[in-house]
């Protein structure tokens, strides 16, 4: 028997009590789950978001732009279950065409892009329309700058103006919240996980937290910090490649 | 911060042009006066429960339990163990009008008694509560609800702790930003030449001007809130089950989805049209910009 303490001074975690395994290697068994899930989340969340929060935002005030808000309003206030309840609905109990957990065995007769169609779906809807609210409210906010109006006012063409003047600084405050939401896919995605039945981070946390299993949930803290951590600190290179003001204090 | 900072002044300049402030910025929009109507509706359903419910939300009508689906006699069905839906869902809205109010106003009192000493004196204070507030935030908010209520059990005095402590932190921030601004202000100079005291200034001078934000973000966060309590109960986190709770009745019932939609939907119905309300109102008040 090891000691279930470990000495996590040297990078030993500990042994989980309730999967009676050490905890590094129940982290990196799921580990590879949670970044598959959270890869295709980001793969659909950037474009889709920037695309409609730019779209609404350049057209402010504007037919198109108030579907968009209003849309955005109602899909961010819809809680995860909630998402999820209704697409299982029509997914599985009406067409039938979707599988309606996700366990990621290569076995079962649903294949794994089927299976990942569901809880992939959730996770952009909940957290796009977020996004995209907060690339309109910039894009809007940079529209009024006098560098635009400069710039209109000199004849450049739309497109250029978008693209060079506009697109580049209203990018600055997404960055900080898409990478809040990379935070969330990798270490909060407790919710869709737990629906779903996906083997990802998320769900092995309520379980452990319902377990009472300290070792392993101290292991996923140290990981959400140190995600947190982490994203903190591409934020930062991120906003020092787009505005040449921003320098290292 | 400083881009945060800048949308908290924009908005209380707007506020603060018209004479009755928030109540007229709700009143110009009409998807805010829809979303108040819809909270104030369910407000007084949650406070007349007893007299609207047409069952007690815990009794077991063994006849309907063999045919669950909505009928004359229960409007909305009953769910599988046979408890009216409809009586479940109103009694469900005094849980949330309960536990709602009370964390989010707990966790503004918290924040603001923090933030806004922080922001008017500056120094060490400063330190202390911004630092200790950046650690509460870069822990990730549903673990910390796990961790707490795993440890020390669903009730509704810790989930109301839960939710102060997790939220307090981002009520300290922005109520110690706009106090940071406010304080260079003439008003608040004369103040002090008249010699008032550091809390009469704070309460008296700065929080009634800082009223924008910070009622902003109530509605925002009270939103939040409602998910949250709602996840909490679909986790089975929530309060214990006999009470009758929304999130939970989506999860006692949702492994019956494909048969009984009813006893899923209706509950998800009743939290989606609370929460939106709330982002509605927040929305209108901050004048279609968000954070």
């Amino acid at each position: 028997m090891v000691d279930p303490r470990g000495n996590r001074y040297f990078g030993n975690l500990g042994y989980s009590l309730m999967l009676k395994e050490p905890v590094i290697d129940v982290l990196s068994d799921r580990l590879g789950y949670t970044l598959l899930l959270a890869f295709w989340a980001v793969v659909f969340i950037v474009p889709l978001s920037i695309t409609m929060g730019v779209v609404a935002g350049m057209n402010e005030g504007r037919l198109i732009d108030r579907l968009i808000s209003m849309t955005a309003v109602v899909l961010t206030s819809l809680p995860e279950f909630v998402v999820s309840v209704g697409l299982l609905l029509v997914g599985v109990a009406w067409l039938g065409i979707l599988p309606g957990t996700s366990p990621m065995n290569l076995g079962s007769k649903w294949s794994i892009g089927t299976q990942l169609f569901l809880p992939v779906t959730v996770l952009v809807i909940a957290s796009a329309s977020y996004v995209s609210r907060i690339v309109r409210a910039s894009v809007v906010d940079t529209l009024r700058r006098p560098y635009v109006r400069t710039a209109l006012l000199k004849g450049l063409p739309r497109w250029q103006i978008t693209i060079h003047h506009v697109l580049r600084n209203a990018m600055i405050p997404p960055i900080t919240v898409i990478l809040l939401q990379i935070n969330w896919l990798l270490t909060g995605v407790v919710v869709v996980e737990a629906i779903f039945a996906y083997p990802g981070v998320g769900s092995l946390l309520l379980q452990a937290g319902l377990y009472g299993d300290i070792y392993l949930v101290q292991a996923l803290s140290l990981l959400a910090l140190s995600v947190a951590v982490g994203t903190q600190l591409i934020g930062d290179l991120c906003y020092m490649a787009l505005d040449p003001k921003i320098k290292v204090a | 911060m400083s881009a945060s900072l800048g949308a908290a002044d924009a908005t209380m300049v707007e506020l603060r042009q018209n004479f009755f402030g928030i109540w007229a910025a709700i009143k110009r929009n009409p998807s805010a006066t829809a979303g108040i109507a819809v909270l104030l509706a369910w407000g007084i359903v949650a406070i007349l429960a007893p007299v609207v419910a047409p069952y007690d939300p815990t009794a077991i009508d063994f006849l309907a339990a063999a045919d669950p689906m909505p009928s004359s006699s229960h409007w909305l069905g009953t769910d599988s163990t046979g408890r009216d839906i409809l009586s479940r869902i109103i009694w469900g809205a005094r849980t949330t009008y309960t536990v709602v109010p009370l964390s989010v106003f707990a966790a503004f009192i918290v924040g603001i008694a923090l933030g806004m000493p922080a922001g008017y004196f500056g120094g060490w204070i400063d330190t202390l509560v911004s630092r200790a507030s950046d650690i509460m935030l870069s822990f990730p908010a549903l673990i910390l609800y796990i961790i707490l209520i795993t440890s020390f059990g669903p009730s509704l005095c810790n989930i109301v702790i839960a939710v102060t402590l997790a939220y307090a932190p981002g009520v300290s921030r922005l109520a110690r930003a706009i106090t940071l601004s406010l304080r260079e202000q003439d008003y608040v100079a004369a103040a002090q030449v008249r010699g008032e005291t550091s809390l009469y200034i704070m309460a008296v001078e700065i929080l009634p001007n800082a009223r924008g934000p910070l009622t902003v973000d109530l509605c925002l966060r009270a939103g939040y809130t409602v998910i949250l309590t709602g996840t909490l109960g679909f986790l089975g986190l929530g309060l214990p089950p006999p009470t009758a709770d929304w999130g939970g009745m989506v999860v006692e019932n949702g492994h019956l989805l494909s048969i009984y939609w009813h006893m899923t939907v209706f509950p998800c119905l009743a939290i989606s049209s609370v929460v939106i309300s709330c982002n509605l109102v927040a929305d209108s008040l901050r004048g279609g910009r968000t954070r």
